[in-house]
């Protein structure tokens, strides 16, 4: 059994956690990791059965040696965390920075903003326009009208089927959102 | 009016009144008693890493908010009116703004870091102060934000992450002992945990809630952090000392008492703000030097009562 004190709660992002990160951005928004950050800049933090992924700066990597592990509860930007059940979780901060990159996005109108971030599902009428024909269960980056990225959500249609729903009808589930903030943040 | 007689009129414990009166005598209590009865404008900063100024402050007023800028702080703006709460707004969600005390705006404005340079934020949540830090050095250099308070460091990164700072690590940690930590630092700022008798403006619950007890336990505290910050500062070091308190104890006399033990000197702060610190009070004297720190006060600077003073370790 390996000892407490050998087990680095702090580490670089092994092969397999960053290739499982790739891969699923890539089959979410077709957008390659590599081409936004550096695999040197991630780093993962154990937390019980889940891990986080931070992206630093250099100067924080130098930094981490000097510091009590144990005692780090945040640093750099969080990515994205690695459940106990193997799934990846995206934070709003990665969804910030893919946002330019990705066409899997949707633009809600005022009414569409508030709901989102209310935590509430996006229906047809809050639908301004589409960057891509979305299918049903595919994910979307929700963004307001100066394309800032209000949250994450699924759709419950195909876009191509949208005319024949009517107008109240919830068409996009609430993911995340960046109500969280005020509902969950502290 | 005498002390007895203030004290009832305003709702404040004599004791206190006692004291002002001997801070400030009887008319300029009075002022400080009468202005700590009105109301300040709530306040925010601008995350100007993250949006232009001009095009928040156009999103805000389209959205129905009353502006005004705050002379001599930057991308500083005091809230005239609000047609709903300025914290739940989409720009706040973007973490285009934080709504801070203005007094709160300057200790980072005094500590002033570069982006090359090792900050360490002693007792840092719930991040306003640290996202200023942050701000000043556009994201770059390192900040250490300690926080012992679980509560407390939760809204800290909830903050820090909502306005999209890059530059920090938090640790969970008593600012008292920072052994663990192999590094010693450009500049820290030491926002100290307070009795909070400079938040009446805010607090009218704080006229009655805190004794002479407090004051002593806080101030205890209070030298325990500044002593342990100048142990971890750099020779040519700057090390800010903050508080929203107004009572000596807490301020002049924790920074008398600790330098005493350390090769510190205490620099004049460049600012239009405050009055001098104090350096002859309740029959003791303190280093002349300390008149350099600042005070501020809401009769006369219309914030809340704060003191800073600015230490450079030789």
């Amino acid at each position: 059994m390996q000892n407490e004190e050998e087990i680095k709660l702090i580490d670089k992002i092994s092969e397999l956690d960053y290739d499982l990160l790739l891969k699923r951005l890539h089959k979410d928004f077709r957008v390659n990791l590599a081409d936004i950050i550096e695999k040197k800049d991630l780093f993962i933090k154990q937390k019980n059965l889940e891990k986080d992924i931070f992206l630093l700066n250099d100067l924080n990597h130098k930094l981490i040696k000097d510091l009590p592990e144990r005692e780090i509860e945040y640093l750099g930007i969080l990515l994205a965390s690695i459940l106990k059940n193997g799934k990846i979780s995206y934070h709003f901060e990665i969804l910030n920075l893919i946002a330019e990159k990705t066409i899997r996005k949707i633009i809600v109108n005022s009414k569409g903003e508030q709901t989102t971030l209310y935590g509430k599902n996006i229906t047809k009428k809050m639908l301004q326009s589409s960057f891509f024909e979305f299918k049903k269960g595919q994910k979307v980056l929700v963004l307001n009208k100066y394309r800032e990225v209000l949250g994450l959500g699924t759709s419950l249609f195909n876009y191509k089927d949208l005319k024949n729903l009517h107008e109240k009808k919830v068409i996009f589930k609430n993911m995340i959102d960046k109500g969280w903030y005020l509902r969950k943040g502290g | 009016m005498n002390p007895v007689e203030l004290a009832q009129k305003f709702g404040y414990q004599q004791y206190m009144i006692k004291r002002y009166f001997e801070m400030f005598g009887r008319d300029e209590t009075y002022d400080l008693l009468k202005a700590n009865e009105k109301r300040l404008y709530h306040s925010f900063r601008i995350n100007n890493n993250e949006i232009n100024e001009d095009r928040l402050i156009i999103r805000l007023k389209e959205k129905g908010f009353k502006l005004k800028r705050v002379p001599n702080i930057v991308g500083a703006y005091q809230v005239i009116y609000q047609p709903f709460s300025l914290g739940s707004t989409t720009e706040y969600l973007q973490g285009y703004y934080f709504i801070q005390r203005l007094s709160s705006m300057l200790p980072p404005i005094i500590l002033n870091p570069n982006g090359d340079e090792l900050v360490l934020d002693m007792c840092a949540a719930p991040g306003g102060k640290t996202i200023h830090l942050s701000n000043i050095m556009n994201n770059n250099g390192n900040i250490i934000a300690l926080e012992d308070d679980s509560r407390r460091i939760k809204s800290l990164i909830s903050n820090l992450r909502r306005c999209r700072v890059k530059n920090v690590i938090v640790l969970k940690k008593d600012a008292r002992t920072l052994k663990s930590i192999n590094k010693k630092f450009d500049k820290i700022l030491l926002d100290a945990p307070c009795t909070g008798e400079g938040l009446i403006i805010h607090d009218r619950s704080r006229k009655q809630s805190r004794s002479m007890k407090d004051i002593k336990i806080m101030s205890n505290i209070q030298k325990s952090l500044l002593n342990e910050g100048i142990s971890y500062l750099k020779n040519g070091g700057i090390l800010i000392y903050s508080t929203c308190s107004i009572a000596p104890e807490e301020n002049e006399f924790v920074i008398d008492d600790v330098i005493k033990n350390h090769s510190i000197q205490i620099e004049t702060i460049k600012s239009t703000f405050g009055s001098p610190g104090i350096t002859r009070i309740f029959n003791r004297e303190l280093d002349p030097e300390l008149k350099k720190a600042i005070r501020l006060y809401p009769h006369k600077d219309g914030m809340e009562g704060f003191f800073i003073c600015k230490m450079k370790k030789k």
